[in-house]
């Protein structure tokens, strides 16, 4: 992994699993959520991120179970997604709080009276 | 849920990926695209069977974002649509020029191709606001039809008889060139392209670039040579891809992503330099092949 910033659908799937060990078409209903129904991951795209992120070491296939007769994954987010997810969220609140910072010093600019000379 | 037989668009989707994965993955891929798909429409469908097409093609081919070739891919593909655009534009420009117009509007086909190339920078200044704007789904649907109207062009051309394009190694770059940026975009993994201010500032960067270099080819074009003859400019591609080879390592993937985006418009620029072989060509052609050595070195040290 390098230190540069996730790609949104890294950091929405992570982000999914950060609570709670999910399948896969629980974790394209909960990036839905999370987007506010902006992102809808098709199974194709899951599918290759789940190969990567697993191929990275950053989730694990914490079980498999048999739901109406079909075999599905459960993924978890391994240690190393955990440090990856909470390092990018660091990243992002320091953007949010200067953002923050600087609309709450923000002054508008003083109307200059008609005829006044700078 | 009740489990339901695939549908053909599925069953094939399925078979385009490789039999082990297939095997070890398909029961998985089938119950979340049921899943994914239920109550949806006719088209929701076959989106979905595609895009699961799509990742069976990546697997067999080894472009998934697991596989150093997809991860390449993906920092090509802003750069390659940065590099469009600007193709596009100066496709434009050219034909603007004074003294160069071949295509007078006095003719169906002729109108034709000028009218495509009018739309061409607007279709990639949208695809590029799509990537700019992280909105790649739209930018990847908007890269069909502007690939699919510079391909019109070979017909149209063959029909209005020009001169200056009309020769074999013109037509043949009319259809490899537009292929090989599409392939570049289409093919990229979409679980790694999003939109991040280190793409925008690689893009803001590859317009640069390509402003410099067609800005040289532009300027010096009707110069020093006649229209058509090779000129030194038309080698400043094939010396963007030297540099971009020569700092190609593992721990730079922008390096290897720009060599990779540059390849349709050095193969635009190259090829008329190499038929017939030209000295500007000879001397493009050992310098990218000299460059491309470094990487291949460090690949094998690294393997050692």
């Amino acid at each position: 992994m390098t230190d540069r910033p996730l790609q949104e659908p890294t950091l929405l799937l992570l982000t999914a699993l950060a609570d709670e060990p999910r399948h896969g078409y629980g974790l394209i209903q909960e990036i839905d959520a999370i987007s506010q129904g902006r992102v809808r991951m098709r199974t194709g795209t899951l599918y290759g991120a789940l190969d990567r992120l697993l191929q990275q070491g950053l989730i694990q296939v914490e079980r498999e179970e048999i739901v109406d007769g079909r075999a599905r994954k459960v993924y978890a987010l391994a240690e190393a997604g955990r440090s990856v997810l909470a390092a990018e969220a660091e990243r992002l609140r320091a953007v949010v709080d200067e953002a923050e910072r600087r609309l709450a010093g923000h002054r508008a600019p003083a109307t200059r009276p008609k005829g006044a000379l700078a | 849920m009740t489990q339901r037989h695939p549908s053909r668009a599925l069953r094939w989707a399925l078979r385009l990926h490789p039999a082990a994965y297939r095997a070890e993955h398909g029961a998985e891929l089938t119950a979340i695209h049921d899943q994914a798909t239920q109550g949806a429409g006719r088209a929701e469908r076959l989106r979905e069977a595609f895009d699961i097409a799509a990742h069976g093609l990546r697997q067999r081919t080894g472009l998934g974002s697991d596989r150093t070739a997809g991860q390449i891919l993906a920092q090509a593909a802003p750069l390659a649509v940065a590099l469009a655009m600007g193709g596009s534009v100066m496709n434009l420009l050219w034909l603007l020029a004074p003294d160069v117009r071949t295509l007078p509007p006095d003719s169906l086909p002729n109108v034709l191709v000028l009218t495509g190339q009018f739309v061409a920078p607007l279709l990639w200044f949208a695809v590029l606001a799509g990537v700019w704007t992280g909105r790649w789904a739209a930018a990847r649907a908007l890269v069909v039809p502007a690939t699919l109207l510079r391909l019109c062009d070979v017909p149209l051309l063959l029909l209005t008889h020009s001169g200056v394009r009309g020769d074999h190694t013109g037509m043949a770059l009319n259809v490899v060139v537009p292929l090989l940026t599409a392939a570049v975009v289409l093919a990229a993994p979409r679980d790694l392209l999003g939109s991040s201010s280190s793409q925008r500032t690689a893009v803001a960067g590859t317009t640069a670039l390509a402003v410099l270099v067609w800005g040289a080819q532009f300027a010096t074009a009707f110069q020093y040579l006649p229209p058509g003859g090779p000129r030194t400019t038309h080698t400043l591609w094939a010396a963007v891809l030297a540099v971009a080879l020569l700092c190609w390592r593992r721990d730079r993937p922008a390096a290897a992503g720009l060599a990779v985006a540059v390849l349709p418009v050095v193969v635009q620029s190259t090829v008329p330099l190499l038929l017939p072989l030209s000295a500007f060509g000879e001397g493009a052609l050992l310098m990218v092949l000299l460059s491309a050595a470094a990487p291949l070195l460090r690949a094998r040290r690294r393997h050692a």
